[in-house]
C-alpha cells in the first residue's frame, strides 16, 4: 500500500521508538511545499554534488572488460555546486546528481523514486534506479539527462523528483538485510559494483566461439 | 640618458610585465569554481592592485625620464609601488588550491560561518595543498601595512578587503578527513592569541630560568683557553635570546591549544594526539614548536579539569589516562636551549597562567564544555550508529541545525568508542575493515555539516526572500 502525504507526515512528527522502525528524510525544507495535502509522496530536491562523465578520458565503458574498475575510476569527475550556484546541463548530456535529502527506511517500508513532471516536459529525464529497499540509509542518486534541444540551469535546491513510499508484509521473524552496496553513500559517486554472473556471460563467449573478440 | 635612468627606465618596465603577468592570470582563473567566496574577492583585489600598479608605473615614466630627483630618491619613489608585487604573487598561489574539487565543499561553508562567528568581520579561504600541514593566518594587517606607504590609488586597493582574512590551508590528501580538521581550532588560536594580544599579558609573567642559562655558559666557557669577559657576556647573551625565543614561541603554540581546547573540547584533543602521534618524534621540538609531550601534557590537564574524563566511555579513559602518563614522563630533549625553555614553562604557575589567560580571551557562548558533550553524545551518537548523518535536530518544521563543534565531537565520540559498531552497518566490505568503516564515518560527518548548513543557509535565504516581498 502507498502511503499517502499525510501519513508520511505523521511518520516523520512521531517516530517510533525503536530507531529501527523510524523513517528519516533529512532535510525536509519546506513541509507544507514538499508534502502536499491529497497526495502520495514527498517531493524531493536537487542536492549539491555531481559527478560528470569525462568523455575525453575514456573510449568506452565495457563492464566484461579487466579494466572496467579503473576505467570507471577515470569516468567520472566530481564537482560540488553550492546552494545558489548552478549546474548547465547540456543537451545530450548525462549526469550523476544526488538528492539533498537522507533518506532512511525503517524496516516495514519500501520506496520508488520518479522525476516531476514538470521537469521531464523541459526535457529533463531524471531516471534513478527507482527501488528503494527497507533499510536503506543515503542519499538517492539520480541518473539526469537533458534529452532536449536547450541547455538546462540545475539549482541545487530545487523540488525534483518525487519518493512514494509503501508498507512492506514482513515475515513473522524478522531478518535483518546484508547491507548493500549503496548503503550510506554520501555522493553519488557511489562504489563499483561488478555485474552478477559476470563470469558466466564471459563463459558464453567462450563457449560460442566469440572470445576471440577484443574486450579490453 | 644616464645608467641611473636607464635602469630606472628597465625598473619600470620589467615591473610592468609583472603587473601585467598577474591581471592575465587573474583573468585565466577567476572563473574557477572556488569553495570560499573570499577566494574572488582576493582575486579581484589582486587584479585591482595590479591594474592601478600598471598605470602608476607608467606616469612614472615621465618622472625617472626628466624629472630632477636624485638617483636615490628615485629609487625610493619606486620602490613604493613595486614591493607590493610579491604579495600580489603569494596571494595568487595561496589561491591554487581553494577550487571546489580540492577542497571539500561541504566543509567551508560551515567552517567560514564558525570563524566568523568566533572573529567578527572575518573571512576564509580554505586550500588544500599536497603537504601534511595545517595552518591559518591572518594575511589583511599586512597587505594594509605594506600598502599604506604606496601612492593612490594603489593604497586604496585594501578598502573593499574584510578586517580579516584567513588563509587556511588543510593536507590535499586527507581533505575528507573531517575528524582531524579538528586541529583548525589550534591554529584559530593563534589568530584569538594575536587578536587579543595574550602576548604582552603572558610572556613579562614567565620567568626564564637564569640560573640554567649561567650554568650553561660556564660548562660550555670553561675550558677554553682564549674565554674572555666579553665572549662569555656575548655567549650568554646569545643563550638568553634563544631560550626567549623559544620561550615566546612555545607559549604562542601552547596558548593556542588551550583556545582550541576551549573552542572544540575533546576534539582538538584527539585530534591533535592523533595527528601529532602519526608523524612526530614525541620528545622532539623546534624553536618555533615545543614538543608534543609537553602539548599533549597541557592538554590532557586542561580536558581533565574542563570535563569529568573519569566518567566517560571506558575506551576514553584508558586513552586518556595513557596520554597523561606518557606526557607526565620526563621530557629529554637534544639541544640544552631547548631543555632551559621547557623548565621554564613545564612548572604549575606557568601552565595556570596560560589557562586562565586564554579562558579570558574567549565569551562563554563560544566555549564548547561538558554539558554540551553529554547532549552531543545522548543525542547525536545514536543517529550516527543509525546511519543517519546528525546535521538537525527537532520535530519536523522544527527542526534545529546542530552546530559544528558537536558533530565533530559526535564522530570522535563514535570513532574512538563505537567504530566496529557503526562499520557493521556498512557493506560487507567495509565491516570488518576498520580504514573503511572511519571513512564511511568521515563521510556521513562531512554529510552531516552539509545538512546542518543547508538547513541554515535555506532559512537565512527564505528570510532575505520575505524582506524582498515586504
Amino acid at each position: 500500500m502507498i502511503l499517502s502525504a499525510e501519513k508520511i507526515k505523521s511518520l516523520l512528527e512521531s517516530p517510533p521508538s525503536d530507531p529501527l522502525d523510524r523513517l528519516v528524510i533529512s532535510p525536509v525544507l519546506d513541509v507544507a511545499k514538499q508534502l502536499k495535502p491529497g497526495t502520495a509522496s514527498i517531493d524531493l530536491r536537487l542536492g549539491q554534488h555531481f559527478y560528470v562523465a569525462m568523455r575525453t578520458k575514456l573510449s568506452e565503458l565495457n563492464r566484461l572488460s579487466e579494466h572496467h574498475q579503473v576505467n570507471m575510476q577515470r569516468y567520472k569527475d566530481e564537482t560540488f555546486v553550492p546552494l545558489g550556484d548552478y549546474f548547465v546541463l547540456h543537451p545530450r548530456q548525462f549526469v550523476l546528481g544526488e538528492t539533498l535529502e537522507w533518506i532512511r527506511l525503517p524496516r516495514n517500508l519500501a520506496a520508488f523514486v520518479v522525476g516531476r513532471s514538470t521537469w521531464g516536459r523541459d526535457g529533463l529525464i531524471i531516471a534513478t534506479a527507482i527501488g528503494v529497499h527497507p533499510h536503506f540509509s543515503g542519499i538517492l542518486t539520480l541518473e539526469i539527462s537533458n534529452v532536449g534541444e536547450i541547455p538546462i540551469y540545475l539549482y541545487p535546491g530545487f523540488s525534483i523528483a518525487q519518493l512514494f513510499l509503501m508498507s512492506v508484509e514482513t515475515a513473522k521473524t524478522l531478518v535483518e538485510p546484508t547491507p548493500s552496496a549503496f548503503q550510506m553513500q554520501t555522493s553519488p559517486r557511489g562504489r563499483i559494483v561488478d555485474v552478477e554472473d559476470i563470469d558466466i556471460i564471459r563463459s558464453f563467449r567462450k563457449l560460442r566461439g566469440i572470445a576471440h573478440d577484443k574486450v579490453e | 640618458m644616464d645608467s641611473h635612468r636607464l635602469v630606472a627606465q628597465l625598473k619600470i618596465e620589467s615591473a610592468q610585465n609583472r603587473a601585467q603577468a598577474l591581471i592575465e592570470e587573474v583573468g585565466r582563473i577567476k572563473n574557477r569554481p572556488y569553495s570560499s567566496p573570499a577566494s574572488k574577492d582576493i582575486l579581484e583585489f589582486v587584479q585591482e592592485a595590479a591594474t592601478a600598479i600598471r598605470s602608476l608605473l607608467e606616469s612614472e615614466k615621465t618622472v625617472a625620464d626628466a624629472s630632477p630627483l636624485m638617483p636615490a630618491e628615485l629609487e625610493v619613489r619606486l620602490h613604493r609601488t613595486i614591493k607590493v608585487i610579491p604579495y600580489l604573487h603569494t596571494l595568487i598561489g595561496f589561491i591554487e588550491g581553494s577550487e571546489i574539487p580540492k577542497s571539500p565543499g561541504q566543509l567551508i561553508q560551515p567552517l567560514r560561518r564558525y570563524v566568523r562567528s568566533v572573529i567578527m568581520n572575518s573571512d576564509i579561504v580554505v586550500s588544500s595543498k599536497p603537504e601534511l600541514n595545517y595552518s591559518i593566518r591572518e594575511v589583511v594587517a599586512s597587505i594594509r601595512k605594506a600598502f599604506s606607504e604606496t601612492p593612490p590609488p594603489l593604497s586604496q586597493s585594501c578598502a573593499k578587503l574584510p578586517d580579516f582574512l584567513f588563509l587556511v590551508n588543510i593536507p590535499a590528501i586527507e581533505s575528507e578527513q573531517i575528524l582531524i580538521h579538528a586541529i583548525l581550532s589550534h591554529e584559530l588560536g593563534h589568530a584569538l592569541y594575536n587578536k587579543h594580544d595574550l602576548e604582552k599579558r603572558l610572556l613579562p609573567a614567565i620567568k626564564i630560568r637564569d640560573k640554567m642559562i649561567r650554568h650553561l655558559v660556564n660548562v660550555i666557557t670553561t675550558g677554553e683557553t682564549e674565554s674572555s669577559p666579553m665572549s662569555e657576556i656575548w655567549l650568554r647573551q646569545y643563550v638568553t635570546d634563544q631560550v626567549t625565543e623559544r620561550v615566546s614561541r612555545w607559549v604562542t603554540e601552547l596558548s593556542s591549544d588551550m583556545i582550541g581546547i576551549q573552542l572544540f573540547g575533546p576534539a582538538l584533543y584527539f585530534a591533535s594526539t592523533t595527528l601529532l602521534s602519526s608523524f612526530s618524534h614525541i620528545d622532539r621540538c623546534s624553536s618555533s614548536h615545543p614538543p608534543p609531550r609537553l602539548r599533549i601534557k597541557l592538554m590532557t590537564r586542561m580536558l581533565k579539569k574542563a570535563y569529568t574524563t573519569d566518567k566517560w566511555h571506558s575506551n576514553l579513559t584508558e586513552l586518556i589516562k595513557a596520554w597523561a602518563d606518557i606526557s607526565g614522563e620526563t621530557i629529554a630533549t637534544r639541544q640544552p636551549m631547548d631543555q632551559i625553555a621547557i623548565e621554564s614553562l613545564d612548572r604549575d604557575d606557568v601552565l595556570d597562567l596560560i589557562e586562565t589567560s586564554v579562558s579570558d580571551a574567549i565569551p562563554e557562548e563560544l566555549r564548547y564544555n561538558s554539558t554540551k558533550l553529554d547532549a552531543d553524545v545522548r543525542d547525536l551518537v545514536p543517529l550516527i550508529l543509525n546511519s543517519v548523518p546528525p546535521g538537525e535536530l527537532g520535530p519536523m518544521g522544527r527542526e534545529k541545525p546542530i552546530e559544528l563543534v558537536s558533530i565533530i565531537n559526535a564522530g570522535w565520540y563514535v570513532y574512538l568508542c563505537q567504530l566496529a559498531e557503526f562499520g557493521a552497518r556498512l557493506h560487507e566490505s567495509a565491516a570488518n575493515s576498520r580504514l573503511a568503516a572511519a571513512t564511511g564515518l568521515h563521510r556521513l560527518i562531512l554529510k552531516a555539516l552539509e545538512i546542518s548548513d543547508i538547513r541554515i543557509s535555506w532559512e537565512e535565504a527564505k528570510r532575505d526572500s520575505e524582506r524582498g516581498k515586504d
